[in-house]
């Protein structure tokens, strides 16, 4: 039972994760503290599922879900790895469990008459991209899962190997062999080779 | 700044994809409110300590693996011995199985039987006739 209401606690925004985290685990401060989470993290996570999912109202579905899993299991969090890392690793994971249902839609070549990703993302109202970079999430989206995610969050999210180790479960080696065929394979789709 | 339509104004950006206006406003009053229906899952005192059959869990997954590998051991052993008898020769499994023979037979006709193989008397009786 809540002694007092957290609407009007403010937390300041400029503390650390490793300083928000204890907050977001005390019944008394964690919706609170969840606010400022959402406030930190709703846009780089955001970022992450939509260049997965790519649609729109399908990333809004998963983002939602991500944070519902956040706040549902932050109480258990032990904190042996980064808190950023495990946010990481819940929105890649609902990603992943969402593209995969879709993926008897997805199984299409880069380009045909019927199906062109680079030509739908260009014609999106949501996508305010050039063509280029349309092309290179249409490659981006053919390649294996762990190519895919690997290549995602080393290109796009900047994350050092022993960070997407911890989030996807996969060795460093095997993380490092599965960019570097992630990349050999889009050079290929966009006839970058030679 | 990014100042069209269709352009998220916080300097963090999503390109190059592009959200609704103050869609992450409404995200996070849709979430404030969503986790009022959702309880977090709180660790209770008593999961915090393991339990005792966790802690001994790898022991006995490993006394189970020596028990089965000696049952397996066993099992291989007895098979060989039960092949080790059936590769004798057929013919001796053949006599060995018909012991009737035997059994008509008295210890005196073997008694005799002996004696005259092994005498020269019998040989001498046998390769020279009989005199008349």
């Amino acid at each position: 039972m809540k002694l007092f209401s957290q609407k009007a606690l403010h937390i300041n925004p400029s503390l650390s994760d490793e300083e928000l985290l204890p907050l977001l685990q005390d019944p008394h401060t964690n919706e609170a503290a969840f606010a400022l989470l959402i406030d930190r993290y709703s846009r780089p996570l955001y970022s992450l599922v939509r260049r997965i999912v790519l649609n729109h109202d399908d990333t809004d579905d998963v983002l939602q879900n991500v944070f519902i899993k956040i706040w549902q299991g932050i109480a258990l969090f032990r904190g042996d790895s980064k808190l950023s890392t495990w946010l990481y690793s819940i929105a890649t994971n609902e990603a992943l469990s969402f593209i995969r249902k879709e993926k008897a839609e997805r199984k299409m070549p880069l380009a045909t008459d019927e199906y062109d990703l680079a030509r739908q993302l260009t014609s999106d109202p949501m996508f305010d991209g050039e063509e280029a970079e349309a092309l290179l999430l249409a490659a981006i989206d053919q390649l294996p899962e762990k190519q895919k995610i690997t290549f995602q969050l080393r290109y796009y999210e900047d994350l050092s190997y022993q960070e997407i180790s911890e989030i996807t479960g996969t060795s460093v080696g095997a993380l490092k062999a599965n960019y570097h065929h992630a990349v050999a394979k889009l050079q290929k789709f966009l006839g970058l080779d030679d | 700044m990014n100042t069209n339509n269709k352009g998220d104004l916080d300097p963090r950006s999503t390109r190059p994809f592009v959200t609704p206006e103050g869609y992450f406003d409404t995200f996070k009053a849709t979430m404030m409110q969503r986790i009022k229906e959702v309880e977090p899952i709180q660790q209770t005192v008593a999961s915090s300590t393991p339990k005792r059959i966790t802690l001994l869990k790898p022991y006995l997954y490993l006394a189970a693996m020596f028990v089965g590998m000696a049952l397996l051991f066993k099992g291989i052993s007895w098979i060989q011995m039960e092949q080790k008898v059936s590769s004798q020769p057929s013919s001796l499994m053949a006599y060995s199985e018909d012991t009737t023979i035997f059994n008509e037979i008295t210890e005196e006709e073997i008694d005799d039987f002996i004696a005259h193989s092994t005498s020269d008397t019998y040989l001498v009786d046998y390769l020279l006739p009989e005199e008349e």
